[in-house]
């Protein structure tokens, strides 16, 4: 027998409630009183003990998804003897691994991008009717309409059958009262405000911004268009990099530099059989000169610059899963030898899904190594919350005027730009450019061990 | 209603006792028990925790000492430690009414608060009891196989500079008070904790 199982009701006025993640899969058995869904309302969470025990035939609704009261989530086969529905396989959703705090969390798998999906397994069943025309709100949202006076029809509803969240009230509230507005108003939003004395203050930069646009309004895809949605990596990566760029005011700053003893020293270990790449000689370099410029290796805390004792630098290495930012540990204690070292075996532990989240966390500074086809230059974004990061451009051979013996000459020369943001909010010019000139001597004084 | 005072226990070691406490009342060894501590200095994130709302690194939080834990609560950020009476009710819901069961909590710390001359109040909206505009209480409950447990964290001479670190409870700009903050000095704990104890037994009982 297929037994139901329900979004209980947590109160009298608790009219719906969002399922946040399933403890089982379509196929295992459970016994009776085992916890089967984690859900929460807007004010507690709960898991949802099996009434009865059996085999998991259905799962109705998505980690996320809102669902009114009573409505069934999930069927549970009692009679083990009769032939089971055919086990579903995986749900479709991605499950996300458990959350650490690095930012670049890595999933088990990667993501697979599904194909836009119409229905779920089952559909879910018909909601409740309205009563009688008027659009069921939680007591919630109704008391944030009445405190700010909005006017419910203007806001675009995500929940079940478009009903309005609390989600998209405050998502409305914080767009100002526009963006998710059904009725675009692109008039009033394009005229721009003649600038008066003081412009006004931005908005305080949400640290959990939104980091979709919110609900603008996009065309419906067109045939044989492909919708990706987000998975929980690239949910992340967007999130940092929306409240970096919030965060920090980002000054770039440039470099060129002759890596030709750089290249000399590369080329005298490839006859010794030892392959190593130019990163290497950067987080030497960048070590070298965080140790004389302390300001750089810092992190940010509230209003507070930490200035970290150690040198610790976070190496971006491209996987097929995406992009991690592994950590070289007291980088300034290590030969090049062993940053050669560090750096392959991130790379290849990358290749292979092995790096520990451990391992992406605790930085003090970046270096971004986009590699042979990493183009003239690139202005990257800091890693939050450090203060700075530098970008390596690809190394060409140009002509260059040098001074040879007194007299200036044109040499060949492989050179590269070397970008270098930083936190103007605590790296004054001085610093930022003291530092990334100190970088250049560096690299170019050739005196690497 | 049983009471049990604990004194300082460290926050994982805590959760792992109320969950004991959950399973022996969810099997009906026990009954309902109010667990009553405080915890050494701990931010905790809930699920809807955003690490953007600790203002500090959590390196820097680890150099003085102070953890940070996630938990699978709701809810966003809060801070726990010395100060700060901790109440988790393990109560068995024959009829489940979270709305409800906050509500008298919220009910119980204004009394107990009342008796100490601190005119505290609900805000429509928000979960918590709040003096004037600022927080003296912070509510987060779980529910696991019908039974209630998480609590509350009560600040009593909770040293507040602890919340300035972190977006309290995800709410930006909003502030932590304590007992010790609106009076001008506070009872101590142990009285605190008497009065509480008595609140809760009158007001949690018929869930």
């Amino acid at each position: 027998m297929l037994v139901d199982i329900v979004m209980p009701q947590l109160g009298e006025s608790v009219v719906e409630g969002v399922v946040v993640k399933w403890l089982v899969a379509v196929g295992d058995l459970v016994v009776k009183d085992q916890p089967i869904v984690e859900i929460s309302t807007d004010k507690v969470d709960a898991e949802i003990p099996s009434p009865v025990a059996g085999r998991v035939a259905q799962l109705l609704a998505k980690p996320g998804e809102t669902v009114p009261i009573l409505t069934v989530v999930a069927r549970i086969e009692t009679s083990l003897g009769t032939a089971l529905p055919a086990p579903e396989g995986k749900p479709p959703w991605d499950e996300e691994t458990e959350g650490f705090p690095g930012h670049m969390a890595r999933k088990t798998e990667p993501p697979i991008p599904a194909p836009p999906r119409v229905e779920p397994t089952a559909p879910p069943p018909p909601p409740p009717p309205p009563l009688s025309g008027r659009m069921r709100i939680t007591p919630v949202v109704a008391r944030m309409t009445a405190e700010y006076g909005i006017d419910l029809s203007g806001i675009a509803g995500t929940g079940i059958d478009g009903r309005v969240t609390r989600k998209d009230v405050e998502e409305y509230l914080a767009s100002g009262g526009k963006s998710a507005a059904k009725t675009a108003e692109p008039v009033a939003a394009a005229a721009p405000t003649p600038s008066k004395a003081p412009a006004p203050a931005p908005p305080p930069a949400p640290a959990a911004a939104p980091a979709a646009a919110p609900a603008a309004k996009t065309a419906a895809p067109a045939e044989g268009d492909q919708v990706v949605p987000w998975t929980p990596i690239r949910k992340k990566i967007a999130e940092h990099m929306v409240a970096s760029k919030h965060t920090s005011p980002h000054v770039h700053t440039f470099a060129e530099v002759d890596m030709r003893k750089a290249a000399a020293h590369r080329a005298i270990a490839k006859k010794e059989g030892v392959n190593l790449t130019y990163l290497p000689f950067l987080i030497q370099a960048a070590a070298r000169a965080l140790r004389e410029f302390p300001a750089m290796n810092a992190l940010v805390a509230g209003e507070s610059t930490v200035l970290k004792k150690d040198i610790h630098i976070s190496v971006g290495v491209d996987t097929e899963k995406g992009l991690l930012v592994p950590v070289v540990r007291h980088a300034d204690k290590k030969s090049l030898a062993e940053l050669a070292k560090a750096v392959d075996d991130f790379g290849a532990r990358g290749r292979t899904g092995k790096i520990s989240p451990d391992e992406l966390t605790g930085g003090t500074f970046t270096i971004s190594n986009p590699g042979s086809k990493g183009n003239l230059f690139g202005t990257p974004i800091i890693n939050q919350p450090q203060v700075g990061i530098l970008r390596m451009g690809q190394i060409v051979k140009r002509a260059v005027v040098v001074d040879a013996g007194g007299e200036d000459a044109i040499v060949i020369r492989p050179m590269m730009y070397l970008c270098l943001a930083y936190d103007h909010r605590v790296i004054d010019g001085v610093a930022g450019n003291g530092f990334l000139y100190r970088v250049r001597e560096i690299l170019e004084a050739g005196d690497f061990s | 209603m049983n009471t049990v005072w604990l004194g300082e226990v460290g926050y994982r070691e805590a959760l792992d006792l109320q969950l004991s406490y959950v399973d022996r009342r969810a099997d009906r060894k026990i009954p309902d028990t109010l667990l009553l501590l405080t915890h050494p200095h701990v931010y905790t994130l809930g699920r809807a925790g955003d690490d953007a709302n600790l203002l500090v690194p959590e390196e820097t939080l680890a150099v003085e000492g102070i953890s940070v834990e996630r938990v699978g609560r709701g809810g966003d950020i809060t801070y726990h430690g010395p100060g700060q009476l901790v109440g988790y009710p393990i109560v068995r819901m024959e009829k489940p009414d979270v709305h409800r069961f906050v509500r008298s909590i919220e009910a119980a710390l204004i009394e107990s608060l009342g008796g100490f001359g601190v005119d505290a109040r609900r805000i429509d909206g928000l979960t918590g009891v709040w003096v004037g505009e600022r927080k003296i209480a912070s509510i987060g409950v779980g529910i696991r196989k019908w039974v209630t447990y998480h609590g509350f964290a009560l600040n009593v001479t909770t040293d507040l500079s602890y919340f300035r670190r972190i977006h309290l409870c995800g709410l930006k700009g909003r502030e932590a008070t304590s007992v010790a903050e609106v009076r001008g000095s506070a009872p101590p704990m142990e009285t605190v904790r008497d009065a509480v104890t008595a609140a809760f037994v009158c007001r949690l009982e018929g869930y």
